[in-house]
């Protein structure tokens, strides 16, 4: 039988690659032989590829492409057409309790629904039934996506056989983890501090981290996310060591002062622009700066002088050492971070 | 309308350790936080209302519980989807709403009670999450909850350790067979116990989905999945 791995997406690990899984699907017997399926060490293996990038990018899809050759080779050698094979997607989520099955069919069907141009399978990740209910919101959430084949459940049952949830025995199966956000898991992008880098900017070899703040578009009405206008460079042995052992301690002090160092630059650079053009909370409340406050104000503690948005504005412009400092008082600033990262500012939140 | 509360972990145990000391007034009110999200938890205070005078009329805190779990998935259910994978947030809803509960058990019990405040990683010991998706789980159309009281006072280690605190929460054919099986054992007099139930749920459960793809299974299938080993179950766990 196939082995369920995981692909846990980490802060630090770029931007999601186009990666490729592979289902071993294994041998299948029916009929007078034994009715589950058996493991075939030499199975043909079959590619399911994942864009990543779809799936947390706002359009919640799954490409997939299937090696169709091998498959029906493997299927032919086991004496069962493509009809008798469904293959399946589900998502799971369990912090928020639920899972759903976004794609399930015949193999026959799946072929008629391939793009005719990239011969691939786009699939919507949300619950069709209840659009608004989609686990998939961003990595932070923790989920698992299952690709599977399985019987179909259309395979016809032979007495003695095939009881009813034998229909669903898996014959090949994929998980694909992602972190939940205690852990973490990140989708914005720290690039490697390399040495064309530093020579291009100048940043000595001893420097671990480069923040790059475009203060231009910290302003601009069109700009809603924080990734389109800070560029993060991180020295490519930190990121190394992260990825190496991400849970260690020594690991967890760099993510934290990675993130912190990111929040640190963004608000005295801000603080230097409002300085410069004398803003106020009502020329910017609907700007990135806003939400930044908002978000900002919202993770300090209920009894701190700076939970407010207005206030915590007002520290910025005027103080924004105080507010650097109170920023280290924060447990977990990369999940701040992730936070900030994630506002999508509509008018409806914006007071 | 009003704003989303949320309180962090070191937050919970602070809270936890005032309501020891009887201070857990100042402490909710220092710890617990708000998003700037906007909430109606009306339905929800209303619950709470009719929990809390239950309480008071000698209610005991965990068939209550089980009781009021689909009200309270009602009263919750329109929250954001990222607000709902917010453990913070849970935390949050407890401390603020749910108190006169917590209180019950940390009086009647001992200090590690504190964990349904949301003490430790795992929003399984929330008791707002909790209640919530044990709701969740088990809704039906016309706002019915089916067999959710039916599994007893008993059932605390079934609905943590083989249902809320299990993969199979997220598999509602199987999720719900599952409860539904439970429950019927117990109204025929014939309960599962803690020891038959944990080999149960290992065995027949949780290692089939290694080749068994259990989420694809109706209520129905999963229902005649289980029937043979909840009508001969294994004997109890020696371990």
């Amino acid at each position: 039988m196939s082995k369920h791995t995981s692909q846990v997406i980490r802060p630090l690990s770029g931007t999601f690659e186009r990666i490729t899984t592979t289902l071993d699907v294994v041998s299948l017997s029916n009929g007078s032989r034994p009715p589950i399926p058996v493991p075939d060490k030499e199975g043909v293996k079959v590619n399911i590829r994942h864009e990543l990038e779809k799936i947390t990018g706002g359009p919640f899809e799954i490409k997939v492409g299937f090696e169709w050759k091998d498959l029906t080779e493997i299927l032919k050698e086991c004496e069962v057409m493509l009809q008798d094979v469904a293959f399946s997607i589900f998502v799971r989520s369990r912090r928020l309790g639920t899972g759903h099955l976004a794609y399930s069919k015949a193999l026959d069907e799946v072929q008629q629904d391939l793009d005719s141009d990239s011969n691939e399978l786009v699939v919507n990740l949300r619950n069709q039934e209840n659009p608004n209910e989609c686990p998939i919101r961003s990595t932070s959430e923790g989920f698992e996506i299952h690709t599977v084949l399985t019987l179909a459940r259309t395979l016809k049952r032979k007495p003695g056989t095939l009881d009813p949830y034998r229909k669903h025995a898996i014959l090949a199966s994929r998980v694909i983890d992602f972190s939940p956000r205690v852990e973490g898991g990140n989708d914005y992008e720290i690039k490697p501090l390399t040495k064309d880098i530093r020579r291009e900017k100048g940043i000595g070899s001893e420097a671990w981290i480069w923040v790059e703040i475009d203060k231009e578009a910290l302003f601009d009405a069109d700009k809603k996310e924080f990734g389109q206008l800070i560029e993060t460079y991180v020295d490519e042995r930190v990121r190394s060591h992260i990825r190496t052992s991400p849970n260690s301690p020594l690991s967890k002090l760099m993510i934290q002062q990675t993130f912190v160092q990111i929040i640190n630059q963004f608000v005295m650079n801000v603080s230097d622009s409002l300085k410069e053009n004398d803003y106020e909370w009502e020329d910017l409340a609907d700007r990135l700066v806003g939400v930044f406050c908002s978000g900002l104000a919202s993770s300090l503690r209920a009894s701190d002088e700076l939970n407010h948005k207005e206030r915590l504005f007002a520290a910025i412009k005027d103080s924004p050492e105080k507010v650097v400092q109170k920023l280290q008082q924060i447990v977990d600033i990369p999940a701040t971070f992730e936070l900030l990262t994630q506002e999508e500012l509509t008018q409806e939140e914006v007071e | 309308m009003s704003q989303v509360p949320k309180l962090e972990i070191r937050g919970a145990i602070k809270v936890g350790k005032a309501i020891v000391e009887g201070q857990q007034e100042d402490a909710i009110e220092e710890e617990v936080s708000h998003l700037d999200e906007d909430f109606d938890f009306s339905v929800l205070k209303s619950v709470i209302k009719k929990i809390k005078k239950d309480l008071q009329a000698g209610g005991d805190a965990q068939l209550l519980e089980l009781k009021y779990s689909g009200a309270v998935y009602l009263s919750l259910k329109d929250l954001k989807t990222e607000l709902r994978a917010n453990t913070d947030v849970w935390r949050g809803i407890t401390a603020k709403y749910f108190i006169d509960q917590v209180m019950a058990r940390v009086s009647n019990h001992e200090k590690s009670k504190w964990q349904i405040l949301g003490t430790g990683s795992n929003p399984r010991e929330i008791l707002a999450w909790r209640m919530f998706t044990r709701g969740q789980l088990c809704h039906e159309d016309g706002d019915s909850f089916p067999y959710i009281e039916d599994t007893g006072k008993e059932s605390h280690d079934f609905w943590m350790s083989h249902v809320l605190g299990s993969p199979t929460i997220a598999e509602k054919g199987l999720g719900r067979a599952l409860v539904k099986h439970y429950a019927e054992k117990r109204l025929i007099g014939d309960p599962i116990v803690v020891d038959v139930m944990r080999p149960l749920a290992r065995d027949w459960v949780n290692r089939p989905k290694r080749t068994i793809a259990t989420f694809l299974m109706t209520e129905e299938e999963a229902y005649d999945f289980l029937q043979p080993i909840f009508e001969n179950p294994p004997p109890p766990d020696s371990k």
